[in-house]
């Protein structure tokens, strides 16, 4: 199972994985560590696809759907294991997104595919 | 020309294979097409077969739906043959997700009805949304249960792939979606004609019939 870890600067946001297309992503792992970070940060975790053309829309564009959002504090951590993440389903690219790109701040995320 | 494989109740033997094997016998039956001209009503041996496999992946929103044409017009996944001697047998098993498959024959026409008017599938209608749809679990990816056969100019046969509603609300942008994986196996099979069959070899092939006689 692959897994990676990004420093959250510079840029806000960070891709961990691509689209697999004949699988789903399964996120079964994610840490932040905030312990060096500048104050509280509140991390994303983004689903990015363009979606296939439909009966209902023939020319579909970039979407990008929240699935996750975790607020870490000052000085913190936050650890999401598997039996709390094996409900979210990443359909395209896996990001993760900050809120003040901040070179304090470590998101570290295992996945594997459904 | 469809068939689906219910979950067997018991099994009893020696396991017979899932998919035509070199040596097995298939018959087309007579209501097969003269526009088919090398089938119809015809008896053959497989001579070798081949199994490719294909994955076909859509992300689909919700309450919405794609025609997947598996034939090789424009559009199509170029699942059917180009030899008139070659028989495509395809596996069909779906990964896990909500959504459902129903299907038409040539477009428009639905494979799965009842006999009541009126009574067709429509993904539209709430009454008849799930009438004649195939669900991931009726055929998982790893347990293929839904064979289809395809020979060469037969009419496209379009797969409906509807994504069901229960995805999270429907609003701009972060509207809901599904990803479809349609997995796939193409046991490819040259097929060799027998003239004259015996009747013990009668007996033993494998009859196919055309998508009419499944609609009385």
């Amino acid at each position: 199972m692959p897994s990676l870890a990004q420093v959250m600067s510079p840029g806000l946001t960070h891709v961990f994985a691509v689209e697999k297309q004949n699988a789903k992503i399964i996120p079964t792992q994610i840490i932040v560590d905030n312990e060096a970070g500048g104050a509280q940060r509140v991390i994303t975790i983004q689903d990015v696809f363009i979606p296939a053309v439909s009966n209902g829309v023939p020319i579909p564009v970039l979407t990008t759907v929240p699935r996750l959002i975790i607020t870490v504090d000052n000085a913190g951590w936050a650890t999401i294991a598997a039996e709390a993440l094996k409900e979210l389903e990443i359909l395209g690219q896996l990001r993760a997104d900050i809120d003040v790109a901040d070179p304090g701040t470590f998101v570290t995320i295992s996945w594997g595919f459904k | 020309m469809i068939q689906y494989l219910p979950t067997p109740e018991a099994t009893v033997g020696a396991t017979l294979p899932k998919l035509l094997q070199k040596g097995f016998f298939v018959k087309f039956t007579d209501a097969w097409p003269d526009t088919l001209p090398h089938v119809m009503g015809k008896f053959f041996k497989v001579a070798r077969v081949n199994e490719v496999n294909q994955d076909l992946s859509y992300i689909l929103p919700s309450n919405d739906y794609r025609d997947v044409d598996f034939s090789n017009q424009t559009g199509g996944v170029n699942l059917y043959p180009e030899n008139t001697r070659t028989l495509y047998e395809v596996a069909l098993g779906f990964k896990p997700g909500n959504y459902q498959v129903q299907f038409y024959i040539p477009a428009g026409e639905f494979v799965n009805r009842l006999e009541q008017a009126g009574m067709t599938p429509d993904v539209t209608v709430v009454a008849r949304k799930y009438l004649g749809a195939f669900k991931p679990e009726d055929s998982p990816y790893e347990d293929k249960r839904i064979l289809l056969y395809f020979v060469k100019d037969l009419e496209p046969l379009i797969a409906r792939t509807f994504v069901d509603t229960g995805q999270g609300p429907v609003a701009v942008p972060n509207i809901a979606f599904e990803k479809c994986v349609l997995g796939v196996t193409v046991n490819k099979c040259y097929l060799e004609e027998m003239k004259t069959p015996t009747a013990e070899q009668l007996a033993r092939a494998k009859t196919l019939s055309y998508y009419s006689e499944l609609r009385w």
